[in-house]
């Protein structure tokens, strides 16, 4: 007789190869005696195929120009966490951090910590 | 407390350029098979990495591709939650028998943007919470339990929604099946 049919989730998991030990065991097993599983299990590993051969449109070069300009064009909002504003050092840690991944300009142009640290001298 | 050292005496802190460059290509393939659309798939990846930048105290190394997929699909989820609301708010008192169709939704403005309209437009058919899971396992390839840290939700959903979500998908593209034995289920 055939065991209890595998749940939706072990299904999944049976499909994606990511059982193990017993359970493995268990549900090859099954699948190998129920044609109901084996086509259950099919179909998951079919919708994985089917999306997988769909490209996806490449990285427009025009986003990628904004991407690198969100540095320049995104305001440092003013309201820091809480923690931080009370706290002069953590303060510096979110600006430090901020300005480390800051563009780094050869063109003489003031780096984003400069510009951070000017505005806040006034 | 994890056991990876990093010598911050030789750690590097990438440019943005780099962030940009190494990430920017995933994060906005991540953003197009969410929304199914090229013109939401770039506001998404922008907002993305404006909140990369706005937050960066919040990144610890080793887990940023993590972080971005999950702002990403944050920002996905309330997208479409946000023209949920919107649409629900704008539907006429006597509309409530439309409201059983809940796919019902204006999909033909995608069609002229895509590579692959039939496929995507079987995914952006699937709910959006399954749609997440899925695109996240089978194209993100994240495990399971990147998956529920990213959606906030426990293992056994994720794998009951990537189950559903691929049954749904499998159906909507029956008629291009490869080897597809029908005839098994009607046995």
């Amino acid at each position: 007789m055939t065991p209890t049919h595998l749940s939706d989730e072990a299904v999944a998991a049976f499909a994606d190869g990511v059982l193990t030990g017993r359970a493995r065991e268990r549900a090859a097993r099954h699948v190998g005696e129920c044609a109901e599983c084996a086509y259950a299990v099919a179909v998951q590993r079919e919708a994985v195929w089917a999306l997988r051969a769909a490209p996806a449109p490449p990285l427009p070069s025009a986003l990628l120009d904004r991407l690198r300009e969100v540095p320049q064009t995104t305001p440092i909002q003013a309201p820091i966490p809480a923690a931080a504003a009370r706290d002069g050092s953590g303060l510096m840690a979110v600006f430090a951090q901020q300005a480390a991944f800051a563009p780094h300009h050869k063109d003489g142009d003031r780096s984003l910590a400069a510009r951070i640290f000017g505005r806040l001298k006034g | 407390m994890s056991d990876t050292v990093i010598d911050m005496a030789t750690w590097q802190a990438p440019t943005w350029d780099e962030v940009v460059r190494t990430h920017a290509d995933r994060v906005y393939r991540l953003a197009y098979r969410l929304s199914g659309n090229r013109a939401d798939a770039e506001d998404l990846t922008q907002e993305t990495f404006i909140r990369v930048f706005r937050s960066l105290a919040e990144y610890q190394p080793g887990t940023f591709e993590g972080w971005l997929h999950r702002i990403t699909t944050n920002l996905f989820l309330d997208m479409v939650r946000r023209r949920q609301r919107i649409r629900f708010d704008a539907l006429p008192d006597d509309a409530g028998d439309r409201l059983a169709s809940r796919d019902a939704g204006p999909e033909l403005a995608y069609e002229l943007n895509n590579l692959d309209p039939e496929i995507q437009r079987a995914l952006d058919a699937l709910p959006p919470d399954f749609r997440a899971a899925v695109v996240l396992c089978d194209l993100e390839e994240l495990s399971y339990e990147e998956i529920a840290a990213t959606l906030g939700i426990k293992v056994g959903t994720v794998r009951s929604r990537i189950h559903r979500g691929r049954v749904l998908l499998r159906e909507a593209l029956a008629h291009r099946a490869p080897a597809a034995p029908a005839e098994v289920l009607e046995s």
